[in-house]
């Protein structure tokens, strides 16, 4: 039986996200899922171009509609500010809501990465709902910020892959 | 018994920015006959173009090496780890229970030559590592230096989780270097550049060769320039 796929979708300039990202792969990975990462564009003007900015922008591309329809579950992470109305997020989101209306999202999961931000959090928690997206958000909030996203990784792999047995 | 593996069998995947040759099946390659050989699962020969690589991706369960011929790759994982990786060095990273992983030519102007080998490891969920070691470049000439081992009994060794030992070899013309091969052992030899000949067998660059039932590996570089060779010892 083939393993489920995870698609991390996240956004990140200093880094700090994409760590928690990983995190969630990784416990993804760790549930014995296959992964996919995918950093959204850069939108908004910023003032600094980081080594870690250039860093990011050339080794991660943007989710594709094939990158969703290949994946069981979809991960998200951001930065605290960038919730689900940003510029950055607004193409994604877009994208979601069309295939959500053609029946595209139907039957996977999702999952947000708690990034310390509540209102972000909650903005994406009430766009997987109306997705259809069946939520698995857990609260690790026991744990820090790293083995949160690494739990929640790893909850949703084993939860997609208790689904297939 | 020596059953060689010729270079140009090798699947091949040529990306623009990526031009790789595939000992064993890899990706779109499969051929159900050349799956590995014993816990030796993957032999990439990879040119990757300047500024190009490898975008982060997981590893579950594998002891991967990687040896780098010409230019240098850049490795960053989820373990935090971070290097660059040039020639005469060996680096071991052991994804255990998982990993992700980069890996781009940290040239935006030379193109990077690497093998990226992968190996069964003997237990799951492991913890993972990374270990990345330099050496001499003459202590690979006349002879077969140890890169990698179970047992970490010397310090220049990287270790891995397997009962494997991988040696790196350059030999020049006329040159030779004999390895004796215990019995019930098992070995996979593998031509990163140049001619050489094993058990007077002729190995052209790209040539791999699986061996069983041999007490004793002898490797001459053949004209015009000799060669390099990696040589698995395998259980």
């Amino acid at each position: 039986m083939s393993s489920p796929i995870v698609l991390v979708i996240f956004y990140s300039r200093s880094g700090s996200t994409e760590k928690l990202a990983l995190a969630a792969a990784v416990g993804a990975v760790q549930g014995r899922a296959a992964i996919r990462l995918r950093r959204l564009a850069d939108i908004t003007e910023t003032s600094s171009s980081t080594d870690t900015l250039v860093r990011l922008r050339k080794e991660y591309i943007a989710p594709r509609e094939a990158d969703v329809l290949a994946a069981d579950g979809l991960i998200f992470a951001t930065p605290a500010g960038f919730d689900t109305s940003s510029a950055e997020w607004a193409e994604c989101i877009s994208m979601l809501r069309k295939m959500s209306a053609e029946g595209k999202l139907a039957g996977k999961a999702a999952a947000v990465v708690d990034t310390g931000d509540q209102a972000t959090l909650l903005s994406f928690e009430k766009v997987v709902t109306e997705l259809g997206l069946r939520s698995l958000t857990r609260d690790f909030t026991k744990l820090d910020g790293i083995e949160q996203a690494m739990g929640l990784g790893r909850n949703i792999a084993d939860v997609l892959r208790d689904k297939r047995q | 018994m020596i059953t060689i593996r010729k270079g140009e069998a090798r699947g091949r995947v040529n990306r623009g920015w990526l031009d790789a040759y595939f000992t064993f099946s890899f990706a779109e390659y499969h051929d159900p006959a050349h799956m590995g050989y014993r816990a030796l699962r993957v032999i990439n020969d990879d040119r990757i173009a300047a500024g190009k690589g490898f975008g982060p991706h997981a590893h579950r369960d594998m002891e991967i090496l990687t040896y780098v011929l010409e230019g240098h790759l850049l490795h960053r994982d989820s373990t935090g780890e971070q290097h660059i990786i040039g020639p005469n060095e060996i680096q071991a990273m052991s994804a255990g229970n998982g990993i992700v992983h980069s890996e781009f030519n940290a040239s935006d102007e030379e193109p990077v030559h690497s093998i990226q080998i992968w190996i069964e490891p003997t237990d799951e969920d492991l913890r993972p590592s990374y270990q990345q070691i330099s050496f001499d470049a003459e202590e690979k000439i006349g002879r077969f230096w140890l890169l990698a081992g179970p047992k970490k009994n010397n310090e220049r060794v990287v270790t891995i989780n397997q009962d494997a030992r991988l040696f790196v070899a350059e030999l020049r013309p006329m040159q030779g270097a004999s390895y004796p091969l215990a019995p019930n052992r098992y070995a996979w030899v593998q031509v990163l550049r140049g001619n050489l000949s094993l058990n007077g067998s002729r190995l052209n660059e790209g040539d791999g060769a699986a061996v069983s039932d041999e007490q004793e590996l002898h490797l001459m570089g053949d004209a015009p320039e000799g060669g390099e060779v990696l040589l698995f010892d395998l259980q």
